[in-house]
Order: structure tokens, then sequence, then C-alpha cells
């Protein structure tokens, strides 16, 4: 599939900002940032991105309620989430598939290597 | 070809062998905005996990804001080449993720505190900013 546009939610700023330089420079793609689960859920809405990069462990709406409210809305359900979390374990995995994840890119990441990656889980 | 900054923001245009170089400078930079924000986020650490220890009915909730900073270094540190910190965050990340599920009734046990104690020294000695 075609990526033009990339969502990322994270609410550390410091992920935010390595996942911005590496998406658009690396990977030459647009980006949109959001620090919420709330936020991007409301972006999604608005900028219908190709692909969006979910952080499980967010305060507020953590990641995977987000998720399942991407896949609740009928405008937003088709696009695929990638989770991104710490430490993921192979049960967590198959957890977040389940919940309708595409698939799971583990903390810490190269940013060199990250838009391979994405590419991959969306082909896989 | 024109390489981003964090912000969004376009440089001059430039070819490959430019690009690359021009990528690594970017990282180069990010790396050190994020190296200078250590000390805030370790003296940060170190507060929530002393006031954990004085126990309270906020035990849990300190040592939940404590488990929250280790896990974001776990994820971020490493992401920035600081792959060291990133570990010894990842290993605290995950003893305080096991400790905090199993709803330690009354506060954590001596023993916690000690191995606690240990897993936040390998983190500040996985980098100058957190060595005294």
């Amino acid at each position: 599939m075609e990526i033009n546009k990339v969502l990322m939610v994270d609410d550390d700023q410091s992920i935010r900002r390595i996942c911005q330089v590496s998406l658009s420079n690396v990977g030459r793609w647009q980006v949109i940032l959001a620090e919420s689960g709330y936020d991007g859920l409301e972006l999604a809405r608005k900028e219908k991105p190709d692909v969006i990069l979910l952080d499980v462990m967010m305060p507020g709406m953590d990641g995977p309620t987000t998720l399942l409210k991407l896949r609740e809305d009928e405008d937003l359900k088709h696009i695929p989430v990638i989770l991104m979390t710490a430490k993921v374990q192979p049960q967590e995995v198959e957890q977040y598939t389940r919940l309708g994840a595409t698939g799971v890119i583990s903390k810490p990441f190269d940013p060199l290597t990250l838009p391979s990656e994405i590419r991959k889980l969306l082909c896989a | 070809m024109a390489i981003e900054d964090e912000n969004g923001g376009d440089n001059e245009e430039v070819n490959d062998a430019e690009y690359d170089e021009a990528l690594d400078e970017v990282l180069g930079t990010l790396r050190r905005e994020y190296e200078d924000e250590l000390p805030a986020r370790f003296a940060e650490l170190k507060n929530y996990l002393d006031k954990a220890k004085e126990g309270g009915e906020k035990q849990l909730e300190w040592l939940a804001q404590a488990h929250t900073i280790a896990h974001r270094l776990a994820g971020t540190a490493g992401s920035y080449g600081l792959a060291e910190l990133s570990h010894n965050a990842g290993i605290f990340d995950a003893y305080c993720k096991r400790l905090l599920k199993s709803d330690v009734k009354g506060g954590a046990h001596l023993e916690d505190w000690r191995e606690i104690d240990a897993m936040a020294e390998a983190i500040f000695s996985s980098h100058p900013a957190g060595q005294h």
C-alpha cells in the first residue's frame, strides 16, 4: 500500500520528535502528531491518515482504548494501526492483534529503519 | 530533497550524500537536546522514589509515577542511541510493572526497596547526567 500521511500518537514529546524526523526524512511521509488518544481520534477524523502509530501506555485514553474507538468508527476502521510499546511480550502482540492492530513495533526503535519496519508490517 | 527538522521545517535543498550527512546532524542535535533533558528526568524519578519510600497511602501512586518515568526512558533512550540507559530503565520498568500488578498491600517490602534502589542506581549510572 502507498503511504503518504502518517499520524503518530504518543504522550512523550521525545518520541514524537524523533518519530517526526524519522518518518519525514527517512520515510518521506507527511507526519501529523498527537499527544493523547483524544487528540489522535480527532486528528484521525480530520486528516484521514494512511496509517496510525499509537503508543500503548498513555494517560487518559491509552493506546488499546484508542484503538477500540478507531475500530468502532465507520470512517476510520479501515486505517491500519500499529501499536508501539517498550518491551513487548508475545502474548501482548496477540492481544493487540485481536483488538484490531495491524502490528506492534517495539520501543526503542532505530529512527533510520522505523519506516521500513512500518512498511513491512503493512505488507505482511 | 530537503531535510526536515523535528518541527517539520525544511532546510536547504541537498543531494543524496549531503542528505545523509544532514540527517545525521539533525539526529545528533536531537540526541543532544534529549541528553540535556535527562538531569530533570532523573531528578523527577528520584523525587518520586523518595516520596514512595516515605510510605503512606500515596505510596503506590508515587511508585506508579516513578514507573511511568522509567517506562518512558526505556522506550526513548534507546531510540536516541543510549542503549545502556534504555536497558537499565527497562529492567526497572518490568520490575515495577510486576510489583504494581501484584497490588502490594501495606507498601513494598524492604527487599523490594533494596532492589528498587539498586535498579534506580543502575539507571543513574548509565549516563553522565545521573552521576553525582
